[in-house]
Formats: C-alpha cells, structure tokens, sequence
C-alpha cells in the first residue's frame, strides 16, 4: 500500500482529484446560491409588480373594485394567490385559507396545495407581499416550489459533475503520472543493461520534453565520464601487472644472486644498496602510474583556478637554471603573453618540469633549451623547444606512450612515463599535446584554452 | 623531544620508534585512532607522527580534532596515501608536514627535527641569525660576518630556510617542498646547483664553510659561533 501510494501515477491522480474536485465543488456552489437569489429577487420583483397593479387606480381605497379584480383574477387562475380581507381580519376574497395570515412586507408560508387526482395534500412554500389598505389588507403570494426545484435541480448536477471532474482528473494524473513512470523506466532499463555488463549501453532518448532530455543527455554524460574513468584506471592496471614484472623480476635475481654468493651468511653491502636502487626505482614508477591514472580519471580538477602561464614558466626556469648551466646547457625563457588558463598551479609546474627534464636528458649537451608561454589566437601555449637530437618523424607519436623508450635513450635513466605525465596534465587542462621538430630538435607544446 | 607515533602496522611502527629513539628522542606508539587520538590530546608531545589509514578512523581527523581543541603540536602525515590532492588535503587539515611512504628515514629524522625546531608561535621577529649569518626578513637583505651578501630573491629564500634551520639537516626534497613548492622529485638535481650557488656567495669569501653537506641526505647550516 505505502508502495502503491510512493507511485508518481497515484500520487498525481489523488493530487488531481483533490484539487479537481475542492476548486469544482467551490465553484458550483457559488453558482448554484447566485442562481438562487437571483430567482427568488425575481418573485419578489414580480409581487411588488402585481400589488402596484392592484392598487394602481386609487390606492386601495376602494374595497370593493379591489375584491372584484382579486376575484376576476383568482377566477382565471393565475401565478398569483391572493388574499383581501377587512380591518377585521375577515377574508373578503382570495384563495388564502382562513387564519393562515402572514406578516407584513415579505413573508414565507407554506400553502396547503390539493392534487388534482385527489391525493394527499402537500405543502407548497409560497412568498407573499402583504400590503395594508386604508381599511383591511391586500396579500399577493407566489409559489417558490419552481426555486427551490431549481435549486435542488442545480444541486445535482453540481454533485454529478463535480464527481465526474474529479474521476476525470484522478484518470489524467495516473495517466500523466503512468507516461512520465513509463518513460523513466527506460532509464532504468538502461541502467540496469550497464550494470548487467554492456557498459557501452547510454539512455534512449526520453521524450516528454526538455527536462527530460537535459536529465538523460547528463547521465549519458556522466556515463561517458565514469567509462573514461574506469578505463583508465583498468589501463594502469595492466601496466602495473605488465611492466613492472620485469624489475621486479630483475631485482629478485640480484637477491638470489647475493644470496649465492653470500660469504658467511653475510650479504655484500654493495649487493643491498643495488637492491634498494632497483626497489626505489619500481616505487617510482609505481607512483608514477598511479598518478597519470589519477590524472586520466579526472583527479586535479577540484583545485583548478586562475593560473598565469607567466607564472608557470617562471617558476621552472628559476628552479632550472642552475643545474642545467651545471650539466652545459643554455637554458633561457620567453615569457610573451599576460594569458591566464585554468588549472592546477602545481600541476602545470610538474609538466612544464617533466619536458625541460626530458630536453636535459635527451637533447645532449650544449644545446639551447627555451622554456615559452605565448597566445596562438584564442589559445594559450606552454612550450620547450630545444636545438638537440629531436625525434625521428616516425617515433613522435609514440613517446608519449607509457614506458616507451626510444633505442637511443634506453641507456638514460627514466622509466619512460615522463611525457605519459605531461600528457595526462594537458588532457586534465583540456589541451593539446604537440609534439613536433623544431628545425633542428625538437618543440614539444602544450596547446591551453582560455577561459 | 617527545614524539607521538600513530601507526598501527607494528613492524613499522617499531622499525620509525627504533630510529627515533636512536637519535635521542621519546616515542609513544598508539596502533588505534581511538588511542591516537585520545593521546593526542590529553597528552603532551612534542611532534606529533600519524598515518593516514587507521582501525578505528583516519588520521585525518584526529589532526582535526587536535586542531579544534587548539592542540597546536606540530603533525607530520606518514601514509601511503599519497595521490593528486592527498598532500594538499593533509596539510588542510591542519598538519605541518606530509610524508609518503615508502619513505627513507633520514627524511623522516630530518623532517620531525625541523618540526621540533618550529616556533609554536607565528614568529614575529624579522631579523634571524646563525652564527655570523644574519638575515633580515623586513628588508630581503643578508650580511656575513657584517658583509652584505648579493643574493638573488631565489638565493634568499634558500638561505633563510637554512638559517631557520641552522644546525639541523635539510633534505633535498625538503627544500623542493618549501623552498620551491614542487611537491615531485625533478629528474635534475636541481639542489645541489642551487647550493653550489649559494655557497659561492655565502662561504667561498669567507675562512670558514657554513653550509655543510650531510652525506646521502641534504645538508646543514652550522650556527656555531
């Protein structure tokens, strides 16, 4: 029951029926009391009338012209009842049984009324105007019966109708409510295909209206992000499983090894601190991965804000500057743009970082490395070039795939995730990572929208 | 210094309580955040260690509790938890400093003696000397033995994280953190040439060599007269 009643249909119809019903019962009762008074002012209009007429010649003065109209008229039969009597109180014509006097002005009574076919007498309610005459009283009475059937008539049909609407309206709403039920049910159809394991499955299309739509395209939405999430993390997963197997392999060799050559029980120190090395550097990468996959599911976006690309370059080459005059490089900036993105401060830093690390490493010594921050039309770029080796045409696309290492770096250290980093960054900033020659060496640029 | 250590994983526990003592220090162990965090606040330490990742609730509250009880006792985060946001999170709450494990120890060491060293107040005074060294915070300025030092902004940043020091030892990726605000490891070393800098100006004209480098782990301002 609790169910039932927590259904949008029912609760719409009983809303519906409710108001329906409240605002047509109001209404028709309004109507009917208008009706109502309306009629009875038209008797009372229509007395006063018929005792002006009456008494249009002299006033009432003269008794026995008065009784003769009354008489003429009660003969005719007509709408009215009428009643003339003495100072007395003694009837002298009309139809008014005797002692059945009512007050002056306006008045109600009941009449006693004879049906034709003899059967019992009823009670008709009848309105009277009695008016005193220099000698006597005239009474002119009109039946009410029509009124009040008119009243009791308007009363119901108000009450069927009233009824009617509201069924009406009980129906509409479980419809509404039925249709809106229906509608929402595909959506948990479809949610409930993705989680029986069709993840590529999305919410049809609603109808319905606008709302509808906006609510289905969000959670297509938020779907498409949880996907990306999730395949992310899956992606970092298997690398972990896949790459990390060989370190781990190759450390666990060099324990076996110095365990075999063990003198005494006793480990060479050398051995150890190789040992630790090899540790340190699957740790390493371990985190590494873990923050790309971080990165790649959307992690960092909580503490975007302002962020001047200025800024970002500053930093870097202030903290570079030394050490890459230390390894024989010339590192310089070119700060060329007020631009602002939005994004993570410490992010950004770490990016820009991670490729001047890659030109020290990988441009060879005594070359030029410049760290940028220029506009490209509504864009704003982040860049290192340098006039080293560069890449070969054929390899650009595939640095910046986890742990992949051109030949001629593979005696470098490094585990092959730095530009895998940058370009989880610049995704996470909704950029572009451009990798390219620069004529000679390489441009390595991080494309940024402006707010 | 009295050291309250909240590990619950007991060898490590044992593996940071041994090395601290070693170095002359009093550990409390609490392996509950119940424990840990009713220690830390009715008890009184010096530096407070806490993991992130307890039985019993996060680490994270139990900094917050001790700071909403105005316990000021510098907090050092030592957790595995350690993703994009973590140390910012960490440091919000109301710690001073955010180590992830696996960590070496000497950082560790490093780490809880510079918080030992913090003043619990804000410290209010803009000249700090070490030694014959003195800076002055209000003017950017530094003088040796009364000689004015060239520095650049960079290099002064870096000397009075020395100086604020002085005696103790420094990790590199101490002043990456403070001095530089990257909270990663650059493959560069980019200490050791900010260093060979600094010392050019700092103790190359003078008889005596200040910065001293402490072998494996960073270096030491020497404040003796």
């Amino acid at each position: 029951m609790t169910r039932a009643l927590g259904s949008v249909a029912v609760r719409l119809a009983l809303v519906y029926a409710l108001v329906f019903g409240l605002g047509g019962g109001v209404l028709w009762s309004v109507l009917t009391i208008i009706v109502a008074r309306y009629a009875a002012e038209a008797i009372t209009t229509d007395l006063q009338t018929e005792t002006r007429v009456l008494l249009a010649e002299d006033g009432g003065s003269d008794q026995a012209t008065l009784v003769r109209k009354v008489e003429a008229r009660s003969r005719v039969g007509g709408l009215f009842v009428y009643s003339v009597t003495d100072p007395q109180g003694q009837r002298l014509a009309g139809q008014l049984p005797d002692g059945l006097m009512p007050r002056q002005g306006l008045d109600e009574i009941q009449l006693p009324y004879a049906e034709d076919d003899g059967g019992p007498a009823e009670e008709v309610p009848v309105r009277t105007l009695t008016t005193a005459l220099p000698q006597g009283t005239l009474v002119v009475g009109k039946s009410t019966y029509a009124v009040h059937e008119l009243e009791e008539l308007l009363q119901d049909i108000g009450l069927w109708a009233v009824l009617g609407l509201t069924g009406v309206a009980a129906l509409s709403g479980a419809a509404a409510g039925g249709l809106l039920s229906a509608r929402l049910s595909r959506i948990n159809r479809a949610a409930a295909r993705i989680m029986e394991g069709h993840p590529n499955e999305r919410v049809p299309s609603v109808g319905l209206g606008t709302e509808l739509e906006r609510v289905r395209r969000n959670l297509n939405a938020l779907l498409d992000w949880q996907q990306r999430a999730l395949e992310a993390l899956r992606h970092v997963s298997t690398d972990i499983a896949h790459d990390l197997r060989t370190p781990l392999n190759r450390l666990r060799q060099r324990l076996d090894r110095a365990q075999a050559e063990a003198v005494d029980g006793r480990v060479p120190d050398a051995a150890i601190r190789a040992a630790i090395a090899d540790l340190d550097q699957v740790l390493e990468t371990f985190s590494a991965l873990l923050r790309i996959g971080q990165l790649e599911g959307g992690a960092g976006r909580t503490s975007f804000r302002r962020v001047k690309l200025g800024d970002v370059v500053d930093r870097v080459f202030e903290a570079y500057q030394p050490a890459s005059e230390e390894s024989g490089h010339i590192l310089t900036q070119l700060v060329d743009s007020d631009a602002e993105v939005i994004g993570d401060p410490e992010l950004l830093v770490q990016m820009l970082s991670n490729l001047v690390d890659n030109a020290l490493a990988h441009a060879g010594s005594g070359a030029r490395i410049q760290i940028g921050a220029y506009d490209e039309g509504s864009k704003s770029v982040l860049a290192v070039r340098d006039d080293g080796r560069g890449v070969p045409a054929d390899q650009v696309e595939r640095i910046t795939r986890r742990f992949y290492r051109l030949d001629s770096s593979r005696n470098t250290p490094g585990q092959g995730l730095g530009l895998a980093l940058v370009a989880a960054i610049t995704a996470l900033h909704e950029g572009e990572l451009v990798i390219g020659p620069n004529h000679p060496g390489l441009a390595v640029r991080v494309v940024l929208p402006r707010p | 210094m009295k050291i309250l250590l909240i590990e619950d994983d007991a060898e490590a526990a044992q593996f940071a309580a041994r090395g601290l003592r070693e170095a002359g220090h009093l550990v409390d162990i609490a392996d509950h955040a119940e424990d840990g965090e009713h220690m830390a606040l009715e008890g009184h330490y010096d530096v407070f260690i806490v993991d992130r990742m307890l039985p019993g609730g996060d680490g994270l509250s139990i900094v917050k509790k001790a700071r909403a009880a105005s316990v000021t006792t510098p907090a050092l985060f030592l957790t595995a938890v350690g993703g994009v946001g973590d140390r910012v999170e960490g440091l919000e709450a109301g710690a001073d400093d955010y180590l992830v494990k696996p960590y070496v120890f000497s950082e560790l060491l490093a780490r809880v003696n510079a918080l030992g060293r913090r003043p619990r107040t804000l410290d209010m005074r803009d000249r700090l000397t070490a030694g014959d060294i003195e800076i002055d915070l209000g003017s950017r300025t530094a003088r040796r033995a009364g000689v004015d030092l060239d520095l650049t902004p960079q290099e002064f940043r870096l000397l009075e994280f020395l100086v604020r020091h002085s005696g103790l030892v420094v990790t590199r990726d101490m002043l990456l953190q403070k001095v530089w605000g990257f909270d990663f490891e650059p493959r560069a070393n980019l200490i050791d040439a900010h260093m060979s800098r600094l010392r050019a100006k700092v103790d190359r004209p003078f008889a005596r060599d200040r910065i001293q480098t402490a072998r494996g782990t960073g270096y030491r301002l020497d404040d003796h007269d």
